[in-house]
């Protein structure tokens, strides 16, 4: 993998000032001091436009996170029934969509960042043979870990996705048989999305607008499916108004 | 909407509502030759200024409409098989200061309770509304007042209303004509079609799964659109820094522009076509496979063939326009062009 190398050994505390002032948390006395370095030192200089492009780009990214307010009421309708069911698999539906939604969001970053790279530092002042620091990976290095990242999110949507449908199965001879149908066309809809975006992959690895579509298709089959998981749950209780209330998150994909 | 449908999911939800488990019955009501047995309701309630109701049903239509006055006037009418089935439905009015709280109860400890209620229900033009039933259809209309209206079984329309916030149901149609709101507005069906007319918000969200999303006339500076495997097709002006994102999987995408505010547009399609009516200066012109054929390398502007991702700008490109589908077509058709058409 290669790295660019640092020209000074005081770079690691000024990548550390670097991070600060991308987040905004840098002490305003020390400005000058970053400033006066950055200006001698191409491969800080380098990460601060890095961490600057990467910081636009995910401020750019659309909102992939989970539906953090169908889990919370998720979460708050099944607690007196979830006992009955298999714990762990709700849990561990939960934390694998965490984990494939954040791995979404940073590899998107990493994509945009591959494809509008920063322009490339000026050759490094530090002496041949000096210590590699790890402040930049190379193109190649982040495609691999793009490539790596996008396996994980994947295989993460695939286990939130298995979880939510063995609660399904489990539940579903709750609603009524025409709707269970209805909703089970629709994930089927869902299923052929997520199978042509994946034969589009096979196809072309790096097409930007396969991947995206099969994310998306993978995000509203979970979104699709954890709405009927409530409305199960709500139609078992017998709560009508609980049942329309789902409704505000239904498809909300 | 198919009433063999609707029927099946007024005997698992009385079931439900019974504490039993869902069990599938006879539909006595819509089995020919066997009687229906109907029974009125009708009670009247003031409403002040201000006021709202909230409807709640598990069967059977609903009709609300705004009119003059200061009441709120409710008229249903029960169906079932027996009157004695009849009699075990109850529809409670309360009414508080500021809101009136419609709602049928079925009994608890009894199973297969087969009986749908049907309302027509007339209240203040200023008053709010939220209605939510689980199988049946809802019409809305004329309503100045908040409105939310929500079906799992059923369609939904909505004309003329003032302060729109939500329209939604899981298996039916989302229809509106005319309506308003100040802030956003949200739309959703999983299997039906999103149909909008005439809809003026800061925000415009509409969903469906199944079913095409077609927004017409509509006047937004936001605009979130998804269907997995229907059509979208937006039409009404584009507001300068308005932001406006349409996205299908397998369904064309579709803008008629009426040219007088400018865009920049994100466009892509992996296996459809791009293609305008609007004269689109790109700025970036495609995501070439590494073995793609000749001439389709970056650069090519829109309408030239399948799988690409287009980024231009029309006019002063004040407007942002992001259209994707994976499959479909996406196309950018000049409102002269589709009217000439629909000629």
């Amino acid at each position: 993998m290669e790295r660019e190398t640092p020209a000074d050994p005081a770079c690691g505390r000024f990548a550390a000032l670097v991070h600060d002032r991308v987040d905004g948390t840098l002490e305003p006395g020390l400005r000058e001091e970053l400033d006066a370095h950055l200006r001698q030192c191409p491969a800080c200089r380098a990460l601060d436009a890095d961490l600057i492009a990467l910081r636009r780009a995910a401020a750019e990214l659309p909102d992939f996170t989970p539906r953090a307010e169908v889990w919370e009421r998720l979460s708050q309708r099944l607690a007196g029934e979830i006992a009955a069911r298999p714990r762990h698999v709700w849990t561990g539906t939960r934390v694998a969509l965490a984990m494939a939604a954040t791995l979404v969001v940073a590899v998107s970053a990493s994509v945009w960042f591959i494809r509008n790279p920063a322009p490339a530092p000026q050759a490094s002042a530090a002496p041949s043979g000096a210590p590699a620091a790890g402040v930049i990976q190379s193109k190649d290095a982040l495609v691999q870990d793009v490539d790596e990242h996008l396996r994980i999110a994947d295989e993460h949507y695939v286990k939130a996705i298995a979880g939510l449908e063995q609660v399904v199965k489990s539940g579903e001879s709750a609603l009524d048989p025409a709707l269970a149908a209805t909703l089970q066309k629709n994930l089927g809809v869902i299923d052929q999305a997520i199978t042509e975006s994946r034969e589009a992959i096979k196809t072309q690895p790096n097409s930007q607008l396969a991947q995206t579509s099969l994310f998306e298709a993978l995000r509203q089959k979970v979104a699709l499916l954890e709405d009927t998981v409530a409305l199960i749950n709500v139609m078992r209780k017998g709560d009508q108004a609980g049942a329309a209330k789902i409704l505000g998150g239904l498809s909300k994909s | 909407m198919n009433s063999t449908h609707r029927l099946g999911i007024v005997i698992t939800v009385a079931a439900l509502l019974a504490g039993a488990p869902a069990r599938a019955a006879s539909i006595a009501a819509d089995t020919p030759g066997d009687q229906q047995q109907t029974e009125k309701f009708s009670k009247t309630v003031p409403l002040p200024k201000g006021g709202s109701l909230d409807l709640s049903n598990i069967s059977g239509d609903i009709v609300i409409t705004g009119g003059a006055g200061d009441q709120v006037v409710v008229d249903a009418v029960k169906r079932g098989r027996t009157a004695e089935e009849l009699k075990l439905v109850q529809i409670e009015v309360i009414t508080s200061a500021s809101r009136v709280e419609v709602r049928t109860q079925y009994p608890r400890e009894r199973r297969n309770t087969n009986v749908s209620v049907d309302f027509t229900v007339t209240v203040p033009r200023a008053a709010g509304v939220r209605v939510r039933t689980v199988s049946g259809d809802l019409k809305l209309a004329t309503i100045d007042g908040a409105v939310a209206a929500e079906s799992v079984s059923g369609d939904v329309t909505v004309t003329s209303a003032g302060q729109l916030e939500s329209a939604r149901t899981v298996s039916g149609d989302v229809m509106v004509d005319g309506a308003a709101s100040e802030g956003d507005v949200s739309f959703a069906s999983v299997s039906g079609d999103v149909s909008l007319k005439g809809v003026k918000a800061r925000g415009i969200e509409a969903n469906s799964v199944s079913g095409g999303v077609e927004l017409a006339d509509v006047t937004c500076s936001r605009a979130a659109v998804k269907s997995v495997s229907g059509d979208i097709v937006f039409g009404g002006p584009l507001a300068k820094g308005g932001r406006y994102s349409l996205q299908s999987h397998s369904g064309d995408v579709m803008v008629h522009a009426d040219g007088r505010t400018g865009f920049e547009v994100a466009a892509g399609t992996f296996s459809g076509d791009i293609s305008s009516d609007l004269k689109i200066v790109s700025t970036f012109g495609g995501e070439p496979p590494a073995d793609a054929p000749p001439g389709r390398g970056p650069g090519r502007g829109p309408g030239r063939g399948p799988g690409q991702r287009v980024r231009g700008t029309f006019g002063d490109g004040g407007a942002f326009l992001e259209l994707n589908t994976f499959s479909g077509d996406v196309r950018l058709v000049s409102k002269a062009a589709a009217k000439a058409v629909k000629q």
